[in-house]
């Protein structure tokens, strides 16, 4: 089902958490909203759930206006960043509670409920555990949980806020991977909010960069890394070097993108080593450039030509090779 | 505050002076025993001076009787009411954000801070023979001060507040998400407040009635402004104990007393119960 | 008027309301009716209710002895929660479950145990004439039966907050050189003090309103053990409405301007 976001815009009080948000993700696509926290990203999720109502605009599932249409009707499964599991039941109940609140002759059996919710867990690996209580379980398994809760009802629509956010590193890379299988297999239309960019490269078939309430861009993970429309895209989608070209003018490039060398070579310019780091399979090098305050890092990989026997103190020689050559920037 | 936690926190504590540790748990122990253990006992011994008969007769004696009745229905009436009072109350201050919401939490506190005796007067010059619906009142053959409708109503103002006052901070902590979790999985108003808030606040409102209760039971001030004192009639347990007390019938007023005891202590187990599980729900919402 | 009313939490409307009717019809409305009561006197006439000498002893008598009941129990009450909080040791849990026992047990049987214990023929009272002491039917047993009624107040209000106080705190404080008095000094008593004045607040606000357990230890005599809540029983018992509203009034709006002043001292601490 795709979902189409029409000026939408919400304030809270003074606060102006969305302004004019036009987006439109097609049927089956997993589209990551990204962006810094109180961009508004969060606030858009909870719009299209219906969990708050926009001042002004529409949402429109598959072609029919749903703005008016009460949370129940809309049919969309909801995963929150703290799962809201409801903690006083098992984890059985709480996956079985969707199917239970349905009205009389649209409920299933209890007996239908069992299969059903089984079947669930079984998809998302955590059978064994149907009869623990939330608090029992481990955050991973918890966010597995709201998933399958949230899948009972057979949503058209998933909708997930920071799914990972509240895990550890390892067991948050494991999750996401899971949830890109997930996608793959059952293909339902999925928005997830998210202000990991790494995790939105790495999941997303589209992502939507959000800032201050506004959109900034929309494109494929490869599409907003490499041609961002913004220099706020482009800071946000990872680490980033400013040099200063004089008259205002300045570049920016990632710290991979530049040429190093020992000995002087043609644009290359001169630089003081300040740090060298390795970082396993790439060498960080942090480089101070005369007149200028900001330093520059450097990342090449660890067996590169310019390291060997290099200290701090040295001098190098490097060229920006940044993969977006703009003028202004 | 779980009793992990308050064990954690005393051990660590051991390191400290050990001369001063001494001394304040001494200290403690002290305030305990002379303070609340020595009254308890004072008026368990002066119940059974004279025997466990004559204990048993003031306390089944017709007019004790009718006093327990009394105030077993001021508690039956005033604590349901301030329960969906206090579970109304909490649901609006703690789900919402609302102009006047720090003003509306001060009101349902007020009758925290004025005097029982007050709260008894209010009702008398509102609906007493010269108060201001007391004409009207006489004309229509209804009487509320002197009478049992006036004991509930100062039960009841006396105790508005006990429910609400646990429930708010509880329902506050507790947000809004599991309630939005279940409306998005297609439970109705009902259904959401029945299946997800009313189990959450369990316990909280089982320790607010508890405390309710205790108060509803025990209150004095404002009961005896409005009772009118009529043995048998408009007498509630602590007003009979008054009454047996200031004619001198001392072992009677101290076995009537030693009733109230005994429940004041069935209270305090109730709320020891209560408090335990909310305390062991709220560490569980803090480990999240 | 600002707003955030979730869509999908139903009930704001019908639960608001509720709670205004029921709070008006039952609290706000019958406390109108006080000040209401008041406009029968002239400024005058009012002036003079409260200035007569027997009410002015008594104001004096309530408010002193709950304010002194309340500062005894903001310095046992904190020791108390001290203790129950740090320190482990056998009968702490019953001690602690027995500090509710003043909020539990009803205020005349309270009454008449402390009447009995500490009344000169009394097992303490006795002990006491014999150091020529005397406790009830003194200002004495009125601080006493006050400080019994409000205990509860300042060990419930003290203990979560000492609780919640890191021990890593205190030790921080130790390791950069602080004194135990001093780290009481700058990092314990900063952290307690809103939740002390709380508790001494409600304590206060309690003792000077609390009748049942004081009119039996308190003698009763007019302009020595009278306190306010008993001098507006004798008007009402004497059918003058009237003056037991002025009182009552006198009372409610003495005891507002002090809570007032320590909330606004409370705010100042915690704003620094």
């Amino acid at each position: 089902m795709s979902i189409e976001v029409r000026n939408v815009s919400k304030h809270f009080n003074a606060f102006r958490a969305l302004n004019n948000i036009n987006l439109d993700i097609n049927s089956g696509e997993l589209v990551a909203l990204l962006g810094p926290s109180g961009c508004g990203k969060t606030t858009l999720l909870r719009i299209i759930a219906g969990l708050e109502t926009p001042d002004a605009g529409n949402i429109v599932f598959h072609g029919e206006d749903v703005s008016g249409h009460d949370v129940r009707d809309r049919n969309v499964g909801f995963v929150f960043q703290h799962y809201a599991l409801f903690r006083h039941m098992t984890v059985f109940d709480n996956v079985a509670f969707g199917l239970r609140m349905k009205p009389k002759k649209e409920r299933p059996s209890e007996k239908v409920i069992a299969e059903k919710v089984h079947e669930l867990l079984n998809m998302v690996q955590l059978d064994w555990l149907a009869d623990r209580y939330p608090e029992q379980l481990s955050g991973g398994q918890r966010q597995r949980i709201a998933l399958a809760r949230a899948l009972a009802v057979q949503p058209k629509i998933l909708l997930l806020d920071e799914p990972f956010g509240a895990l550890d590193a390892k067991v948050r890379k494991e999750l996401r991977r899971w949830l890109a299988r997930l996608h793959e297999e059952i293909h339902l239309t999925s928005v997830f909010v998210t202000h990991d960019q790494e995790e939105a490269m790495e999941v997303a078939d589209r992502i939507v960069v959000m800032n201050k309430g506004v959109i900034e861009q929309i494109g494929a993970p490869g599409e907003v890394y490499e041609q961002p429309a913004s220099d706020f895209v482009y800071h946000f989608l990872g680490d980033s070097n400013r040099l200063h070209l004089g008259d205002d003018q300045h570049i920016l490039f990632r710290p991979h993108e530049v040429s190093l060398s020992r000995s002087e070579l043609d644009d290359h310019r001169l630089a003081e080593v300040r740090d060298i780091r390795p970082l396993g399979a790439i060498t960080r090098i942090t480089l101070k450039i005369k007149d200028q305050d900001e330093l520059i890092e450097a990342e090449v990989v660890k067996d590169h030509d310019s390291l060997s026997g290099l200290v701090r103190g040295e001098s190098l020689f490097f060229k920006p090779r940044p993969s977006v050559v703009n003028g202004q920037r | 505050m779980t009793s992990a936690t308050l064990t954690a926190n005393a051990n660590s504590a051991r390191r400290g002076n050990p001369l001063a540790r001494r001394l304040l748990i001494a200290g403690a122990w002290l305030v305990f025993a002379l303070f609340l253990l020595l009254p308890l006992l004072v008026v368990l011994s002066e119940a059974f001076k004279q025997g466990v008969g004559t204990f048993f007769t003031a306390i089944l004696e017709p007019d004790a009787i009718s006093a327990l009745k009394l105030t077993l229905t001021a508690v039956a009436i005033a604590v349901p009411l301030n329960l969906v009072f206090g579970v109304s109350a909490a649901w609006c201050v703690s789900k919402y954000e609302f102009t006047g919401k720090s003003l509306l939490v001060t009101l349902i506190d007020l009758p925290f801070s004025v005097s029982p005796v007050i709260a008894g007067l209010i009702y008398v010059l509102l609906f007493g023979a010269q108060g201001y619906f007391g004409q009207w009142l006489s004309d229509h053959d209804i009487q509320i001060v002197f009478a049992i409708p006036g004991i509930v109503l100062a039960t009841i103002f006396v105790t508005v507040p006990f429910v609400a006052r646990e429930l708010i901070p509880l329902m506050q902590e507790q947000g809004t998400q599991e309630e939005e979790a279940a409306r998005l999985l297609g439970a109705n108003g009902w259904q959401m407040f029945w299946h997800v808030t009313l189990p959450n606040i369990k316990w909280g409102l089982i320790y607010g009635v508890v405390l309710c209760t205790a108060r509803a039971m025990g209150e004095f001030g404002a009961v005896s402004v409005v009772s009118g004192h009529i043995r048998g009639l408009t007498n509630t347990l602590p007003l009979h104990v008054e009454i047996l007390y200031n004619e001198y019938n001392h072992v009677a007023a101290f076995s009537v007393a030693s009733l109230l005891l005994a429940l004041a202590l069935i209270i305090l187990l109730l709320k020891q119960w209560s408090e335990a599980r909310l305390s062991r729900l709220k560490s569980n919402a803090d480990e999240e | 008027m600002s707003r955030r009313i979730s869509p999908v939490i139903p009930g704001f409307g019908l639960t608001l309301g509720y709670t205004l009717v029921y709070l008006s019809l039952l609290v706000l409305i019958p406390l109108g009716a006080l000040f209401l009561k008041t406009t029968d006197l002239t400024w005058a006439q009012f002036i003079q209710v409260i200035s007569a000498p027997r009410v002015l002893a008594a104001l004096k008598l309530s408010f002193s002895t709950a304010f002194f009941a309340a500062l005894i129990n903001g310095v046992i009450g904190t020791l108390l929660a001290w203790v129950l909080v740090r320190y482990t040791f056998p009968g702490r849990k019953i001690i602690d479950a027995m500090i509710d026992l003043p909020f539990a047990l009803p205020t005349a049987v309270a009454g008449i145990a402390l009447t009995a214990l500490y009344a000169p023929k009394g097992l303490i009272g006795s002990l006491a004439a014999d150091i020529g002491l005397k406790i009830a039917y003194t200002p004495l047993g009125i601080t006493l039966a006050l400080t019994f009624v409000t205990l509860p107040f300042v060990v419930r209000t003290v203990q979560p907050v000492l609780a919640d106080i890191p021990r890593e705190v205190e030790e921080a404080a130790a390791c950069l050189g602080a004194k135990p008095l001093q780290v009481a000094r700058h990092v314990l008593l900063p952290a307690l003090l809103p939740a002390w004045l709380t508790g001494f607040a409600l304590a206060f606000a309690r003792g000077v309103g609390e009748y049942g357990s004081v009119i039996f230890i308190a003698g009763n005599m007019p302009m020595k053990t009278e306190i306010l809540p008993l001098l507006i029983m004798v008007k009402l018992d004497q059918y003058d409405y009237t003056g037991a509203t002025a009182i009552g009034v006198l009372m409610l709006v003495v005891s507002f301007i002090l809570l007032l002043a320590i909330n606004l001292l409370q705010r100042r601490i915690e704003t620094p």
